[in-house]
């Protein structure tokens, strides 16, 4: 159970770290698990150009990370953070990743609506220097976040390269942007609203290995749907092993779906 | 001269470093002026314990410090962040602060209309850990600032009841240290200029000089709004010092005339 502050954290600068929520044994036992799994499965195709490892459904396919994706510090603190009723968005293993420049998952004011909150539980340290999630706290809402959107845009159009026409927002490379780093420890939580800007920047002194799980407010009006569709279509079809789950915390988050798609 | 994305950086962020803007030769004149001027002041320090020195006006008592509040890197600055007609809101010299927990001057929806920025001039170097001007970018703008005046003042009133050290910052179930926050670091010959409604700390160290050296300007007061605002926050500009009322330099006057105009629509 977080606190009302924890909770007021979460929704004035769109993350909240929780610390050492898991320990270190319990640690021991989800990495080997990550690593029992991420070897397996189709990985995805731009990630594997760029040298990393991403798999999707990576939670889905063990009983034993499955158990996570439930777990009070997961899914409590969840269900302190979205409207009852919340779903199950996916999710995804991922390794060797130290760069990507400023953007946000859900962009554009159009999207601030409709709250979607990504988990990232990483199995190795982080720093601000060697990978850390960065992030621009509060910039989830507008009007902050449309003032952001040349960063967007410039990560867009560029590849994460600079080109003389298109020169740096606001004058500044990336890891200059003032951002901060939620530094971590294997043991702590992450979530991240995500409409909220990110970048990782520094080098990658180890595996960077995460897990990520992702939830969204139950969508209830055709935007929600439209905004689903476009971004994460996955999320309107789960997991066979999800659809049929006994589990009522599972059962609640996919329940009604598959209707929607 | 500013460039338009550093302009862009000031209105989003709400701040603007401009990196070695004087010189060391100059940075030193600055320093020696500023510690005879500090040092010969009898005014005992601010608060014994933090052993703070805190002088208020400053520049003004120093024909050569006065120069900084026309030159072209301070005043040409504040020209392209405030635009025309802006005003004089006064000048300090500290030494000794390195910890201020999280606050806004100028905080609350009501204060966002009107702009008013703070120049430091840091003499020492400042990281993160040692005194740095933390800030939480783009919190000069609705709902961030909003939403951090509320809850902070929630917390703030309720730990000063029951006796506590007033953290506001536990706020948000993180210490002040910890909030998440951009530390603008600094060394001597740094600009740092912000928005005074963007909500600001300083943490860390003890024992080390921490001076610098402050001027402040807000932008052109054409409301009774505004009018009321400087009155409620810096009663202190409609009595600007004489050596600046007196004086024949074309940007000290204009600065001048904004306040003497400001004044007289606050009398009448």
């Amino acid at each position: 159970m977080i606190t009302e502050g924890q909770v007021a954290h979460f929704n004035t600068f769109g993350f909240l770290l929780l610390k050492q929520a898991f320990s270190s044994t319990e640690m021991a036992a989800i990495t080997r698990e990550y690593e029992s799994f991420i070897e397996i499965g189709e990985e995805n195709p731009i990630q594997a150009e760029k040298g990393v490892r991403s798999i999707s459904a990576f939670v889905e396919r063990s009983p034993q990370l499955t158990e996570l994706a439930i777990d009070d510090r997961i899914y409590g603190t969840i269900e302190q953070l979205l409207e009852p009723g919340f779903i199950w968005s996916g999710s995804e293993g991922q390794r060797g990743r130290s760069f990507a420049s400023w953007h946000a998952d859900r962009p554009g004011k159009e999207e601030l609506f409709f709250t979607r909150i990504k988990v990232h539980l990483y199995l190795d340290p982080t720093t601000k220097e060697t990978g850390a999630l960065r992030v621009i706290p509060g910039s989830q809402r507008s009007p902050y976040h449309d003032s952001l959107q040349p960063l967007h845009h410039y990560h867009d159009k560029q590849g994460h390269e600079k080109t003389a026409d298109n020169p740096h927002p606001f004058v500044l490379e990336g890891p200059e942007i003032p951002g901060y780093a939620i530094e971590s420890n294997p043991g702590d939580i992450v979530f991240f609203n995500q409409s909220v800007m990110h970048a990782v920047y520094g080098r990658l002194v180890n595996q960077r290995r995460y897990i990520a799980f992702k939830f969204a407010d139950r969508p209830t009006t055709e935007r929600h749907i439209e905004s689903i569709k476009k971004w994460s279509e996955y999320a309107l079809h789960p997991e066979e092993n999800f659809l049929n789950s006994a589990n009522p915390r599972i059962r609640n988050m996919v329940e009604g779906l598959v209707e929607l798609a | 001269m500013i460039s338009d994305g550093q302009c862009a950086h000031f209105k989003t962020f709400g701040f603007l470093i401009l990196k070695q803007a004087f010189s060391p030769e100059e940075m030193e004149a600055i320093t020696r002026d500023f510690d005879l001027l500090i040092n010969a002041e009898k005014s005992p320090p601010s608060d014994d314990e933090k052993q703070v020195k805190h002088v208020v006006p400053f520049i003004e008592k120093k024909p050569q410090l006065m120069k900084l509040a026309e030159d072209d890197r301070i005043y040409g600055t504040i020209e392209r962040l405030l635009g025309p007609g802006f005003i004089w809101g006064g000048s300090e010299g500290q030494d000794g602060r390195a910890s201020a927990d999280w606050h806004a001057d100028r905080p609350g929806e009501d204060e966002l209309f009107f702009t008013r920025i703070k120049v430091h001039l840091y003499l020492d170097a400042t990281t993160e850990a040692f005194g740095a001007l933390r800030v939480i970018p783009g919190s000069h703008r609705m709902p961030l600032h909003e939403l951090l005046v509320t809850q902070l003042l929630k917390y703030y009133f309720k730990e000063s009841a029951t006796g506590d050290v007033p953290i506001a910052s536990n706020a948000f179930g993180v210490t002040g240290p910890e909030m998440p926050s951009f530390a603008l670091e600094s060394t001597p010959g740094d600009i740092v200029l912000f928005n005074q409604s963007l909500f600001h700390a300083v943490y860390g160290g003890t024992g080390k000089q921490r001076r610098y050296i402050a001027l402040k300007f807000a932008e052109n007061p054409t409301t009774e709004k505004h009018i009321a605002s400087l009155e409620k926050w810096t009663k202190y500009v409609f009595q600007p010092e004489e050596v600046f009322l007196n004086s024949k330099r074309p940007r000290i006057r204009n600065m001048i005339e904004g306040v003497v105009g400001a004044r007289d629509k606050n009398v009448k």
